[in-house]
This record gives structure tokens, sequence and C-alpha cells, in this order.
């Protein structure tokens, strides 16, 4: 597979008055055209950072590149975002249908974008509000809204994470789909078991910086850092004594 | 609903006898009510000293049980006994013993903690009636178990990590040491490694107090780790519930096998 973006002994850091406080890097990464990678780690290990750097909005949040480069055969409206919590990054004043119009507003493909998530039926017609959709509808709105812009990549930033384990394994096989259609995913994620269920590639984060990249199997086969086999043993596994 | 044979001579510390919990949903100001069966006619016994977990997907009614039986909220119909009373009566005439005896921990750290208030005060906030060596103790107890460090007192919760501020709520809940301890999702909002910290926690809190727990959660995983029974909820209704062992080797309802099938598995040697 060909290399889509290539990250080069990036720095990133923040600004916070007068402190600069480094977030991540160098670092040196692959993202390959077509692939689902999976990107790793605990809280704070500059997951999110790096995604908001990829989608130029790092700036936004008082960040900052600070060495190193992005090679990216992309443009910047060829990537679209999924973010963690959809309560959060929904307006509960804006109907589906405006919500999805003021991205495109071709009706056609509004109704192809919410056929693909499977939010069709009365229940879920554009006049209704996000607060009556649940968890996982909402989740496959945004879904739905990140199709619409017909990106090449998906960022999909913790996009499980307020989900029950029902929810999760739905949007983790929408994605699938969704890939297999030629879309390429970068998944950030704490959850390495979750990834390990879609990823091709798995880039293990530890403070800010990449720790270990291999195929999925590899990694939960034949783990090279000692933190990698520990992300994978605390993911708890059902206990029947 | 799937009931396993139960076990004799427990005491209960809640039982709820055919417990219903209506919300109802305004579409709009004005819009027309739409009843929601949040609890429908539950029957559950709840035995002193257990480790019980809840478990169910999003909507099924979790939150709703826990807020029943720590009296945030009234049951539309039934009744909810505590040690035996009416919980509603016992509130009434003994708030502060039923406070002490229940404790609750919430699942969003970064909303449970006053974040103006330094972790001592809050620390200090259930146990007020104490000597100021007695209160010392205490926390220092509950931070031990939590392991905690004491430079953590004169700090605010904003300088805290999200496993810390979790950590808090839980020395909070330590410090007061009681009976029984509610957690609702307390992993939720946490990184896997945060996660098996806190589970970790919460197996030396029977060690350590021998009392009980209710968790609920909808990682039935997580559930398995740390419950001696498990009870399965789904819109509203119990479907199945008993001992882990059994439960989880034979799972009698379609729904809980369910719920085991979706647990993401790690994936097999390439």
């Amino acid at each position: 597979m060909t290399p889509l973006i290539r990250i080069e002994k990036l720095e990133l850091k923040y600004e916070n008055g007068r402190k600069t406080l480094p977030a991540v890097g160098p670092l040196d990464l692959e993202i390959r055209s077509g692939e689902a990678l999976g990107l790793i780690g605990e809280s704070g290990a500059g997951k999110s950072t790096l995604g908001l750097c990829l989608l130029g909005l790092l700036a936004r949040k008082n960040g900052r590149i600070t060495g190193g480069r992005i090679v990216s055969a992309l443009k910047a409206e060829e990537i679209a975002y999924i973010p963690q919590d959809p309560q959060a990054s929904l307006d509960p004043l804006c109907a589906i249908g405006k919500f999805l119009n003021e991205i495109c507003p071709d009706p056609g493909k509004i109704t192809e974008a919410l056929r693909r998530v499977r939010l069709t039926g009365e229940r879920n017609s554009l006049k209704s509000y996000p607060h009556e959709l649940s968890g996982g509808m909402q989740q496959r709105l945004l879904i739905a809204a990140a199709l619409l812009r017909s990106p090449k990549m998906i960022i999909a930033d913790e996009p499980t994470a307020s989900l029950d384990m029902l929810l999760q394994r739905e949007i983790v096989r929408l994605f699938k789909e969704i890939q297999n259609t030629g879309i390429t995913f970068l998944f950030i994620s704490h959850n390495i078991a979750l990834a390990g269920t879609f990823c091709d590639r798995l880039a293990i984060m530890k403070n800010g910086r990449v720790v270990e990249v291999a195929p999925t199997g590899e990694i939960f086969k034949t783990p090279s850092q000692n933190y990698t086999r520990e992300l994978i043993d605390s993911t708890p596994e059902v206990s029947r004594d | 609903m799937t009931d396993r044979p139960k076990e004799n001579s427990i005491s209960l510390i809640w039982e709820l006898k055919t417990v219903s919990c209506i919300f109802t949903l305004r579409n709009g100001i004005s819009g027309k009510g739409q009843r929601l069966h949040a609890l429908d006619r539950m029957d559950l016994d709840i035995p002193e000293g257990r480790a019980l977990a809840v478990v169910g997907e999003s909507g099924s009614g979790k939150t709703t049980l826990v807020k029943l039986l720590a009296g945030l909220l009234r049951p539309a119909g039934g009744e909810i006994l505590f040690k035996g009373r009416p919980l509603g009566r016992v509130l009434k005439e003994n708030r502060e013993l039923f406070c002490s005896t229940v404790q609750l921990i919430f699942q969003n750290p970064y909303l449970s903690l006053d974040p103006k208030w330094k972790i001592r005060r809050i620390l200090e906030e259930g146990i007020p009636h104490f000597s100021r060596p007695a209160r010392a103790e205490r926390i220092s107890e509950a931070l031990r178990l939590t392991h905690l460090s004491e430079t953590l007192l004169d700090r605010y919760p904003s300088a805290l990590s999200g496993g810390e501020r979790q950590r808090v709520a839980l020395a909070r809940a330590l410090a007061i040491r009681p009976k029984y301890l509610i957690l609702d999702e307390p992993t939720a909002s946490l990184d896997a490694l945060t996660q098996k910290e806190i589970i970790s926690l919460l197996k030396n809190f029977r060690d350590f107090f021998h009392e009980g727990l209710l968790l609920v959660t909808h990682d039935l995983a997580m559930a398995s780790q740390i419950a001696d029974g498990l009870v399965v909820l789904r819109q509203g209704k119990i479907v199945e519930q008993g001992l882990r062992k059994d439960l989880l080797n034979e799972p009698s309802h379609e729904y809980t096998r369910e719920l085991l099938e979706a647990l993401p598995k790690r994936p097999k040697a390439f």
C-alpha cells in the first residue's frame, strides 16, 4: 500500500501562557492508503493532538508544530473527523436534516449517506432533533456527516468511548464496511482489544511518541514493548470461575 | 426473566417489590408527553456484604435503578425496602445514617468533584463530625487504599488526571467506611490502564472492608472481575440473574449471550 500521509520527526507543543508543553514527538509514522490504522495509548499520550494536527486544527487549541514535517497526498477537505462524544458534537437546537444540509445541500447524497449508516425509517426522519436519537444513532449520524464530505480518509477519535458494548460492536462493523469501499481510517482509541477487531495495523503511543507500529496480529502475538503488553493485559477478560 | 436458585439465610440490604419508574418525555415545551418505563415492575433482592453487578446496554434502566436505591428518585409504583423498612421513611427519619451506610461513585469524575474545593476538603466532606486526628486517620487510610499520595491534599481537582480524580471520588466514599458502595459506570470515562487500576482498587476495598458493593456497568467482563452475582437488565426488566459463575458459563437468555459475544476478543495469534 502506498503512503497517504508520511509524518517525519514531527514535534508538537502546546503553549500555556509563558509555558510551552511538549505534547508529541519526535514522531515518525506512515498512514497507508486504504488501511485502518489504530492509534493506541492511554490518556495524555498525544493521540488526539496528533489527530488534530492532521486535521489542521491544532492552532485552535494553542498548539503548534515545532519540528519535523507532514507529507500528505490529501487536501484538508479530504479528511473527515468523527468525534468522541456525539451529544457534545451535535447542536441540540438543530434538526438532523438542517445539520446534514449545511454539510451537503444535495438531498440525494444525504439519503445515500443515511442509508449507508442504516439511519432510515420514520423514527430517524430529517425533522428529528439529536435528543430524540439514542447514543448509537447519534454516533451513526456523525458518521453519515463524515461520509457526506466524500472523504478519502476518516479520523475517528475515540468514537465508541461513550457507547455500550453492543453499540461499540455495531459502530466498528460499520467502519469496516466503510473501509472496504476504499476509505482510509485513523482509529484513535485507548481500547487495544476493540481496535484489534478492526484495524490492520496498530501504532502504540506513549508520552507523545510512537513506541511500536506493526500489523495487528503481530502486536498481539509478539509485542516488542512492555507497554504494549501492559495495554493488551489491561483489557478485562470475562472471569467465569 | 430467568431466576436461578437463591442462597438461603442471606440478610438483605435492599428489597425491590414490583418497582416501576416512569419518565415523561416532552416534545418541546408544550408538546405531548410520551411515557417511558425506565423500570418496569422490578423485583430484586440485594444482599448485604456481597458484590453484585447490574449489566445491560444504554437505556436499560441501570442508572435509574441506582438513583432509586440511593433515594434520589421515587418509584412510580411498588416499594423499596432498606434493611426491612421502607426507604422513604428511612431517608426521612435518618438520612445521615443512610448516607454513612451507603456511598455512591458516579461515572464522570470531572463532574462529581467540586472544582473549587481542594482535595482535603473534598475528602473531609463526609466526616465533618469527627475530631481532627480521627479525620486525618480516616483520610490517610482512604488515600492508602486508593494509592494516592498525601501531596495531592492541597491540590484542586483540575490538577489531577481522570484516574486520580476517580480515585479521589473513591477515597471520599471510603473515608466514611460505608457498608455498601454503589458505583455507576465508574470506569466509563477512563482509559484501559486506569480502568484496570480502578478494578484492582475495588477488589482491595472488598478484601479490606468485607463490605458489599453494587456495580452498574455495560461491560460484562469488568463486572465478572468484581462481582459475585450478576443481574442482566434490558428495557427496564431483569432478563436473567444469578451467581457469576453459573450465569457466565451457562447463560440462559439470548440477550446475555449477545452481551458476552459483543465483548471484543483479542485477535488470535496469526
